[in-house]
């Protein structure tokens, strides 16, 4: 009996490994998301929901830069260089504006504000650029593909997969090595302590929130020449990366990232098994580590009480 | 150099400090005593602004301070050490310091001269801060705020959960402190190790100041003595 | 108590006919669309005002409701009345499913967790086409004879909101619902006197499942059809706004914010399609400056009118809204 043949569904070395390198593309986008989120989520509490929303606006961003620049070829550096601050702004003046007034309330206020904040973008995004999926073309220069292993690959998502662990690296290098992340870190440890030690606080809260706005809006850019910029793209995003964030760890930045390595190799190879529904896998996997260990992998049990 | 007047505070609905008034003049040591619960925690947090006073006035050096944010109120010059430390327990021992670190006008205290001061401290320097014992966390703390600058250290029960042999070494702190020239309003509960280094004293009784006047006078007062259970 | 509960309710439906047989057709199904959006926003608050539980997939009970009699309908054929019986307890069930994993979670870890069950669900209706009709939903639903006239249907739904209201307001007043304010102002303390948390978390989560599946059939009946856009997480925002616009703390707010939303919604279509926008700007002005919402602060200033100056309080952090329900 030829056993092989019964396993010729089974994809070939080249087929998984190609779906690996997407899995890990998808990760490390998902990690400049989700990062941000669980940053927000550990120095100030909150459960930013509209993080989605900016990483939407990132997309929308980066395809209007490229329509005001007429497809120029540095229209994409350009867009990476200044969408993500526009919406690190907008990141900022939704916390002093709004998040601020209700720090003092009861924390469901906050999830219903940044709520808010959701709803009001998704139509927004509908006004301004229609609800037609948009698409931003990759530059010209990683339009192609590179060979690796024997498996063709496209370039620009080597870029995001080598641009990935540099970003991971340069956030980890702000969060232990500057004075600024020791301070952000003490603030996320015991806020009331650090704001009597002389620490401004709420400028720390703003910058924080600014600083996450920026990955997301950096996501975003990244994400516009290869996925589809649609206004239901927070959504999806959002679910995610709560699902990384929660199997991380809530607060933990080595929780965001290996959160979103499991997440994202899992779907890649999720869709294989299940083509529509590859929600449900990391789905399953995020009521695995709830019910099991719900402070995440890497997550701190005693923070859990906290929230 | 501190004053309090007529502070009312309340958490929440709950109405704990009653109007009461204080003053620390520069180079004092003051303490300030009563029974669990009796307001003494709360009089210092409303002073640092962590829970600041509804009614009432804190000024210090003639500035008043009682609706300032608690990190203006610390820039300023007052440094606080909490109850339960309250040290950063993932950040090093280094970190701990470094974070409190402000660019004040030459002040006498930099990393190097709190490591002198507090040897034990230096020994550890990049241990993580909840790995210490609790009297280094306790040292590590009133290192911490010193790291600011003060000239007001503002001292939350220091000696609570300290072997007496700590608690000693802690007093021969505090008092170096005092002569370098520190004003120190000192919480406490445990009367003897208050009085031995303070000047003058103050005793709370159910969120209002029952006492003030001298150590000696303290002493001399039958009545207080046998309210504070000494 | 029974007597009040039997009172109410018979000055509710008397009312509520009453105007029906006075409004035009297209006011009385407006009129029936507030009334099941009443029910579903009081099932949503029970676990919003009541318990505190923030739900993001609340919609997908409401759906659940409409879908379970549209299949039972259509692919099964069983009768009507039937599927009208069968529709709650279908949708009870798969509440009970998804709370038994969603209470084990607090704040925003239930939130995200029910957001998430919510868009499966969702999503699960929305691809699996064979079975549920995908995005073209399920139209030209049967109903039961006796309730095709509108005039009989208008009040049918006014019969079943108002008993169901009157159940729930019942249920608020009762010691369950005093222990589920208990649980939502301090969830330590309300353990640490002995009350189940996770147990009771799970029966109201599972009560305002079935009762949203009630609102969801009622939805399904009045207009004869069914779309994945019932289970929507939008729609869920929709009956959150209802809820915290006319004030969580209250009985009847929910009510009074389902009628608002409600006619908002018909009034503002004539002129945008942009209503999210809309609902999201109502949200956000509501927590901002707009916390008790409507009922809410009604409430308050009728207290301060009337009663004396409060002498300050022995507990210890009281809300502004802790009083829970005041008026029935």
């Amino acid at each position: 009996m030829d056993f092989t043949s019964l396993f010729t569904w089974v994809p070939g070395p080249q087929f998984l490994f190609a779906q690996l390198l997407n899995g890990l593309t998808r990760s490390m986008l998902l990690f400049l998301v989700s990062s941000g989120l669980t940053l927000i989520l550990g120095v100030m509490g909150v459960a930013n929901f509209a993080h989605g929303s900016l990483y939407m606006l990132g997309a929308y961003g980066s395809f209007t830069m490229g329509t005001l620049l007429g497809g120029a070829p540095s229209s994409f550096l350009l867009a990476v260089a200044v969408v993500p601050l526009a919406i690190a702004l907008v990141g900022g003046l939704i916390e002093r504006l709004l998040l601020r007034r209700i720090y003092e309330a009861e924390g469901v206020m906050q999830i219903l504000l940044t709520y808010a904040v959701v709803l009001m973008v998704a139509d927004l995004v509908r006004l301004i650029w229609g609800p037609e999926t948009r698409g931003v073309p990759k530059p010209t220069v990683l339009a192609g593909a590179v060979t690796l292993l024997g498996t063709i690959y496209p370039s620009y998502n080597l870029l995001i997969l080598i641009l990935g662990p540099f970003l991971a690296f340069g956030l980890w290098f702000l969060l232990y090595h500057t004075a600024f992340g020791k301070v952000v870190r003490a603030t996320a440890l015991d806020r009331e302590m650090a704001n009597a030690l002389g620490i401004n606080v709420p400028r720390i809260f703003t910058l924080v929130f600014m600083l996450g706005a920026w990955l997301a809006g950096l996501a975003g850019v990244l994400t516009a020449p290869i996925g589809a910029i649609t206004p239901t793209m927070d959504l999806s995003i959002i679910v995610e990366s709560f699902v990384v964030v929660v199997i991380g760890g809530l607060g933990s930045f080595w929780g965001a990232l290996l959160g979103a390595l499991i997440v994202g190799v899992i779907q890649a190879f999720g869709i294989l098994i299940v083509p529509r529904m590859a929600l449900i896998s990391i789905f399953a996997i995020m009521a695995l580590v709830l019910i099991l260990r719900p402070w995440g992998l890497l997550g701190n049990p005693r923070a859990l009480l906290a929230r | 150099m501190l004053e309090v007047r007529d502070i009312h505070t309340f958490y929440g609905e709950s109405h704990v400090l009653w109007g009461v008034s204080l003053c620390v003049n520069e180079g004092e040591v003051v303490a300030l005593l009563g029974r669990n619960g009796m307001g003494k925690s709360t009089t210092l947090k409303s002073i640092i602004g962590l829970t600041p006073p509804r009614s009432g006035r804190i000024l210090y050096r003639g500035q008043e301070i009682s609706r300032k944010s608690p990190f203006r109120i610390a820039r300023l010059g007052l440094g606080y050490v909490p109850e339960d430390r309250r040290i950063f327990s993932e950040l090093t021992v280094k970190e701990n310091l470094e974070v409190a670190a402000r660019a004040r006008d030459g002040g006498p205290f930099s990393l190097d001269r709190v490591f002198e001061l507090f040897p034990i401290l230096a020994e550890r320097e990049h241990q993580r801060g909840g790995s210490l014992s609790g009297g280094e966390q306790q040292m590590l703390a009133i290192a911490r705020a010193l790291m600011l600058n003060p000239q007001v250290l503002l001292l939350d029960e220091p000696s609570e959960g300290l072997s007496p042999l700590i608690v000693k070494t802690l007093g021969k702190q505090i008092l170096q402190l005092k002569a370098m020239g520190m004003t120190i309003l000192l919480a406490e509960m445990n009367v003897k190790f208050a009085l031995t280094l303070s000047d003058r004293a103050y005793v709370l009784e159910k969120g209002q100041v029952r006492f003030e006047g001298t150590v000696r006078e303290l002493q001399d007062n039958r009545e207080i003595h046998d309210l504070l259970a000494v | 108590m029974w007597r009040s509960g039997a009172w109410h309710w018979l000055v509710a439906v008397a009312v509520l006919f009453t105007l029906s047989l006075l409004l035009g057709d297209f006011y009385r199904h407006l009129g029936m669309t507030v009334l099941i959006m009443a029910l579903f926003a009081l099932s949503y608050n029970l676990l919003l005002g009541e318990t505190g539980l923030v739900s993001f997939g609340h919609a997908a009970f409401f759906g659940v409701g409409g879908y379970t009699y549209a299949l039972l309908a259509t692919k099964v054929g069983t009768p009507a009345l039937v599927n009208i019986v069968l529709a709650p307890i279908a949708t009870a069930l798969i509440a009970l499913l998804v709370g038994y994993f969603c209470v084990r979670l607090h704040g925003i870890l239930f939130s995200m967790l029910t957001l998430a069950f919510g868009q499966v669900i969702y999503t699960v209706t929305f691809q699996w086409y064979s079975f549920t009709g995908g995005d073209n939903g399920i139209v030209g639903l049967p109903a039961p004879p006796l309730l095709i006239p509108p005039g009989n249907y208008a009040v049918f739904v006014i019969f079943v909101v108002v008993t169901c209201g009157i159940a729930l307001w019942r249920l608020a007043h009762s010691p369950f619902g005093q222990a589920l304010r208990i649980m939502r102002e301090n969830r330590e303390r309300a353990e640490f006197i002995g009350i189940p948390v996770r147990r009771l978390r799970l029966i109201v989560f599972t009560i305002a499942g079935g009762f949203a599946g009630i609102a969801g059939l009622l939805f399904a009946l009045l207009n004869r059809q069914v779309f994945p856009d019932d289970m929507y997480w939008a729609q869920t925002a929709q009956v959150l706004v209802m809820s915290l616009l006319g004030g969580i703390f209250t009985f009847l707010g929910p009510v009074v914010g389902a009628f608002i939303v409600t006619v908002l919604q018909y009034w503002i279509a004539t002129y945008t399609i942009y209503w999210l926008l809309i609902l999201g700007t109502i949200l956000l002005l509501c927590v901002l400056f707009f916390p008790q919402g409507i009922v809410g602060s009604l409430q308050e200033r009728l207290k301060h009118r009337l009663a004396p100056p409060p002498s300050p309080s022995p507990l210890k952090g009281e809300g502004t809204g802790g009083g829970g329900l005041v008026v029935g």
